[in-house]
């Protein structure tokens, strides 16, 4: 008779709500789990392999990124500062980059629905923004070491 | 309860459907194969192509009218490139650039595609040279002009890869 007493862990609402619940989560199992979005956008495109590195959601994720992108944007300014010439071939190239940023922004404007084409302007604004950056400090410290800028000046656009 | 159940889960899966977009009609392809040309010698071959590549240039140079230009261009592109021969490979696909420049400047975007359709294919793998950059910048302006986004939504990402490998080649030489 103590076992009448026990109430069923699987009652049928419990199952229910259990069911619902775990639906609910499948739906985000891909996301929760970081991967990258592979192009394509119908869900079948398995020939393609993701696009860039997988990009985390977490602030420890976050914060390796951030650190992976100041340690490559130091490495690309000390490089201007070695020789001057390379920031003009530092600085072309950012203009390219920054060019290609808006045409494939302009097209990802026209379909905002496609999450293929946002990430891709998303990540082409990341491009622009970094390589625009080495360009600026690059600039900013071949002229500071040949004295052409004021002392105390920076170089960089205030934020 | 069975036919409740089977109804939670229907809803549970119709919930996980994609948005009610119009699906893109092609997929995007985004892949950029590359290979980077090693310092070395030209061969006897590849410095005679050069020699046609630039006399190619300088009659080019000459043609103010884009189409034409284009044309002379095109017709060096004929020309048998060396193999194995890195300055050569970059020679070719530096005229393959301005050619399709040229065209698009013409407003010949067909004919952009046309070109450079078998020359920068996803499934071949291109020199790193801003000449490639050029090229696939050149297929992305085209297609967009010709209203095929998806083409030059992928030309363009590619384009973009490229660049950044030379951004952090310049930056590592």
């Amino acid at each position: 008779m103590i076992g009448s007493k026990i109430r069923p862990w699987f009652r049928p609402s419990i199952l229910l709500a259990t069911i619902v619940l775990a639906s609910g989560l499948g739906c985000d199992g891909e996301r929760a789990g970081g991967a990258s979005v592979v192009p394509g956008g119908s869900g079948n495109d398995s020939e393609l392999r993701p696009y860039g590195d997988p990009e985390g959601e977490s602030m420890g994720e976050l914060e390796l990124r951030l650190d992976k992108l100041v340690e490559k944007q130091t490495s690309l300014v000390a490089a201007g500062e070695s020789d001057p010439s390379k920031c003009e071939a530092l600085c072309e190239l950012s203009r390219a980059i920054c060019e290609i940023k808006t045409k494939m922004c302009s097209i990802a404007e026209d379909r905002t629905t496609d999450e293929d084409y946002q990430n891709l302007c998303r990540q082409a604004k990341q491009r622009c923004s970094a390589a625009s950056d080495s360009c600026v400090r690059c600039v900013g410290r071949s002229e500071g070491r040949s004295g052409g800028t004021c002392e105390g000046e920076s170089a960089l656009p205030t934020k | 309860m069975r036919h409740g159940l089977i109804a939670v889960l229907g809803l549970g899966m119709l919930a996980c459907g994609e948005p009610n977009e119009a699906p893109r009609e092609r997929k995007l392809d985004i892949r950029l194969e590359t290979h980077a040309v090693l310092p070395g010698q030209p061969s006897a071959a590849g410095l005679a192509y050069l020699d046609q590549v630039l006399a190619a240039h300088r009659e080019a140079d000459a043609i103010a009218e884009p189409l034409a230009r284009a044309d002379r261009l095109i017709a060096a592109l004929e020309l048998p490139i060396p193999e194995r021969d890195g300055a050569a490979e970059i020679a070719a696909i530096g005229l393959a650039a301005r050619a399709s420049e040229a065209l698009l400047e013409a407003h010949a975007d067909a004919r952009v595609i046309a070109l450079l359709g078998p020359i920068v294919p996803t499934e071949r793998s291109l020199v790193i040279d801003r000449a490639s950059a050029r090229c696939l910048v050149a297929l992305g302006d085209a297609a967009a002009r010709s209203g095929d986004h998806v083409l030059a939504m992928g030309s363009y990402a590619r384009a973009l890869d490229m660049l950044t490998l030379l951004l952090e080649e310049e930056a590592e030489s």
